[in-house]
């Protein structure tokens, strides 16, 4: 687990525990991929990129004891969750309405995945035309600031080399960003996707995205994961524009999850401790210039 | 109470028996991964090492639909299917004609723990 998760996040690590697991914050001097980062940075707070390092290295070196499960980003996960559009589809059907919009946040792509897919394919093979629309944080903007390329999926370049929209594998996210979607890179099958002029991407800022969770929870009554609450943000900027525009858009978005572990995000929020924060042009043409020749 | 309703909820009889593969679909494929030593493309068989054999061939699958294993949907059963909801309150609260609708996966474990 990254370790300023595993520091700010306590009760996620208690949950895992909850279900078994051993949990070790990373950087670790578990793994040579760890300990080398520690070596140049011993306060390293972590990254996704750093952690996919130390469980690649964990899995490949236990002789086929351990197997590296990944919750997002490949195309197997985003195939799972096409659960959650499958049953959408016929629960709209109840509803004797169909979608305009489709939105949910995209951190690596799985929940967006999971809802947008079966609509895609409705539009590739049944004439429907929804916008699809994912959003990410300005903080971590893969999607509509990175570039597409191959890249490592981890830090230290000991997994496979993927071709996506990403910000550098050594991207490291700003401390006071508190939505979550941290990752560099994004799904393989969602860059195409993007790539292909099938998707849209969108990118907020933080603020906008704790306004539109707690304009949600107070109207519906369930405080939303600070992740889900990009989607959220942009459902809403589209029912304002509908209302503009005049017109009767039908709108959907994925819930991904609620914030009950997520309220000292919420508490930062309240407190006026979080800025919105762009990243900064610099470090992504620095990034670039580290991406792996192909 | 109005009858206006908010809630859509299918059966658990209704719980998806296969994932969708949008690689059956895409209009140009997916581009190959490649090896962090060799640069090449990667197989299976490189892939072996780090993930279950059944998941590697899911990842490179061209089939539209695969089935669910029985295992897979017995444990869906405890929080599937999730609803659909209609949030009016929320219409309301924009003074919005759009219709808005949101699907809550908050129920399940896997939500909350990344
Ligand atoms: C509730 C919630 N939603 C969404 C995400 C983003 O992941 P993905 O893009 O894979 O759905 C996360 C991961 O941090 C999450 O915790």
């Amino acid at each position: 687990m990254v370790k300023i998760s595993y520091q700010q996040k306590p009760y996620r690590r208690a949950i895992m525990q909850a279900f078994g697991a051993d949990v070790t914050p990373s950087p670790s001097d578990k793994t040579q991929a760890g300990r080398s980062i520690l070596e140049r940075d011993p306060n390293s707070t972590g990254s996704l990129g750093i952690a996919i390092s130390e469980a690649v290295e964990a899995a490949a070196t236990s002789a086929g004891k351990y197997k590296y499960s990944l919750g997002s980003v490949l195309n197997h996960v985003l195939m799972h969750q096409t659960v959650i559009g499958e049953e959408t589809l016929r629960q709209m059907a109840l509803a004797g309405e169909y979608p305009d919009v489709v939105t949910s946040c995209i951190g690596g792509g799985s929940n967006f995945g999971g809802i947008a897919l079966p609509f895609l394919r409705e539009n590739l093979t049944a004439g429907k035309k929804t916008r699809l629309i994912g959003v990410e944080p300005a903080a971590c903007p893969s999607l509509t600031r990175g570039t597409y390329a191959y890249d490592y999926g981890d830090s230290v370049g000991l997994g496979p080399i993927v071709k996506m929209y990403t910000l550098g594998h050594d991207f490291v996210p700003a401390p006071l960003h508190a939505g979550g979607l941290r990752y560099h890179g994004m799904a393989s099958i969602v860059c195409e996707m993007y790539d292909q002029g099938l998707m849209e991407a969108v990118a907020v800022h933080q603020l906008e995205t704790f306004q539109a969770a707690v304009a949600f929870a107070r109207a519906e009554g369930i405080i939303p994961a600070p992740e889900a609450a990009h989607g959220i943000a942009v459902a809403i900027r589209e029912a304002l524009a509908a209302k503009e525009a005049g017109d009767k858009r039908v709108i959907l978005f994925n819930l991904s999850g609620h914030g009950h572990f997520d309220m000292s995000a919420y508490d930062a929020y309240f407190a006026g401790q979080l800025e919105d924060y762009e990243y900064p042009q610099e470090e992504i043409d620095r990034a670039l210039s580290a991406l792996p020749q192909v | 109470m109005s009858n206006e309703v908010v809630r859509f909820d299918l059966p658990q009889s209704e719980i998806p028996h296969h994932w969708y593969n949008i690689q059956a679909d895409l209009p140009r494929p997916l581009p190959p991964v490649l090896h962090p030593g060799t640069k090449q493309p990667i197989g299976p068989a490189d892939l072996a090492p780090l993930f279950p054999m059944a998941l590697i061939m899911q990842e490179v699958s061209q089939e539209r639909y695969i089935e669910i294993p029985e295992e897979v949907r017995e444990i869906y059963k405890l929080w599937r299917p999730t609803p659909l909801l209609r949030a009016r309150r929320l219409e309301k609260a924009l003074d919005t004609p759009a219709h808005i609708y949101y699907k809550y996966e908050g129920a399940s474990p896997a939500a909350v723990t990344s």
